[in-house]
């Protein structure tokens, strides 16, 4: 699901056009989603170096703020936000940015990529989960889009090499009935 | 009393490292007889180091101890309970480019490394006043070393700033093998190394496709050869149909910043690769 940002309120900077979806097309996510979960929209501004996403799902809105790295120049927008997939509970998401450039026009061409989980609530939402889940300047790179499996509540991660923060090169997510984010294995 | 004097050399004397890095012999000597203690302070920038010698007579050359290092030497030297201080210079001298390519070929791993050198820095470290070349963000030397912050010697010496390079460039080495090499796939050395060079810039080179399947250029890039790594994804409504030509004219007028989240045209790491080492 391609996102699309909102427009500034008095409280945000207006990002609209900055936050427009990539003209190339996001890594395909697999394979559908449950109808039981009610989906919704995923949005971003970005302020002072941090990234808010708004979740537009039931009466209102709510805000998560989420936290970039030294990878990404502080002003920089989401170039997008792609839904990986929804449970009555959460929605996960993974945020996009141009990577900082190194010397010798390192990682001119890169991104970054940070996965997070969100818990969901009528009036609010919590970052459960943060990684990141690609990267050119960590050299952090997937094997396959990440899969989710929405009758069985899981988001399976597989990457080319060991995860440098996980030591390990593939991770499950799974949530519980609820839609409730378990405990990693 | 007779004061300890400082004859060789004169202040601020200025020593030029060669261009293979051999450090010249950079000699003390006083007017003193006797056990000598030279105390040795290098600074250039943000970077010092210091260190202290002794000597059986009154002559010292510090070449050994500021191998690789460079900048505005000061010596305080005591014998006899007296002391004098003493600044030179110390200066460098750019590497030829057979210079570079020679140490590179010592490095089983660095093919395409020397392309990219000649690309974005020309194989200059130094700058005409001999000291390193810095760049706006802090990048250091012929391989621009930023993060991590780069030693004094790797400022200084053109050999230690590339093996810094190299261990970045390795990084996207063993991605690029990693890759290429999935599921047991095979690849030549020339993929390895074009695959290696466009991650250096951001992304991939090859997509797995065709009939048998091999490792084939990404077709839906076109690159703007007038640029360094400029180019359009063909697969982008916008771009498909056009001619190079075409989408130049309609897009060069916004090379000078970063492509925004409106603009068909991005920075590619397969056009970086074409145009660093010949598609």
């Amino acid at each position: 699901m391609r996102t699309t940002c909102w427009a500034a309120s008095l409280l945000w900077v207006f990002s609209g056009l900055a936050c427009a979806p990539q003209p190339s097309a996001p890594r395909p996510v697999t394979p559908p989603r449950s109808a039981a979960a009610v989906e919704g929209k995923v949005s971003s501004a970005t302020h002072a170096g941090t990234t808010v996403l708004r979740i537009e799902r039931g009466a209102q809105p709510v805000d998560v703020a989420v936290e970039r790295d030294a990878s990404v120049a502080a002003e920089t927008p989401a170039a997008r936000v792609d839904v990986i997939g929804w449970t009555d509970q959460a929605v996960v998401v993974v945020d996009t940015y141009p990577s900082v450039p190194g010397g010798m026009s390192l990682c001119q061409a890169g991104e970054e990529r940070f996965l997070r989980v969100v818990a969901l609530s009528e009036r609010s939402a919590r970052l459960t989960q943060s990684l990141k889940l690609e990267s050119c300047r960590q050299s952090i790179e997937l094997q396959a889009p990440p899969a989710w499996d929405a009758q069985r509540r899981t988001l399976d991660l597989r990457w080319l090499q060991p995860h440098p923060v996980l030591d390990r090169n593939a991770l499950t997510i799974r949530f519980d009935t609820r839609g409730a984010l378990l405990p990693a294995d | 009393m007779p004061i300890l004097k400082l004859t060789t050399p004169a202040p601020n004397t200025t020593f030029t490292i060669a261009d293979d890095t051999t450090m010249p012999p950079v000699k003390f000597r006083t007017d003193g007889s006797g056990s000598h203690t030279w105390s040795w302070t290098m600074k250039w920038g943000t970077f010092s180091v210091s260190g202290t010698a002794t000597s059986p007579g009154n002559e010292w050359d510090a070449s050994a101890a500021i191998a690789d290092i460079g900048g505005t030497l000061s010596v305080t030297v005591t014998a006899a309970g007296q002391s004098a201080t003493i600044a030179v210079l110390i200066r460098g001298t750019n590497p030829t480019e057979a210079l570079v390519t020679n140490y590179l070929a010592e490095k089983a791993e660095s093919a395409g490394f020397d392309k990219i050198l000649k690309q974005e820095s020309r194989f200059r470290h130094f700058n005409a006043q001999g000291e390193p070349i810095k760049s706006f963000d802090n990048g250091y030397g012929m391989c621009q070393l930023t993060t991590p912050v780069p030693s004094f010697k790797q400022v200084w010496s053109w050999k230690r700033n590339i093996d810094g390079g190299l261990q970045l460039f390795a990084q996207k080495r063993n991605a690029a093998i990693a890759y290429l090499g999935q599921s047991g796939r095979s690849y030549t050395p020339d993929q390895l190394r074009r695959e290696t060079v466009c991650r250096w810039n951001g992304g991939s080179y090859h997509v797995w496709e065709g009939n048998p399947a091999a490792w084939v250029r990404n077709g839906n890039i076109l690159c703007d050869t007038a640029t360094g790594n400029i180019g359009w994804d063909m697969t982008d409504a916008e771009n498909a149909g056009k001619t190079e030509a075409q989408l130049r004219a309609r897009d060069k007028g916004s090379y000078s910043a970063p492509p925004t989240a409106a603009a068909h045209w991005k920075y590619s790491g397969v056009c970086y690769a074409d145009h660093v080492l010949g598609s």
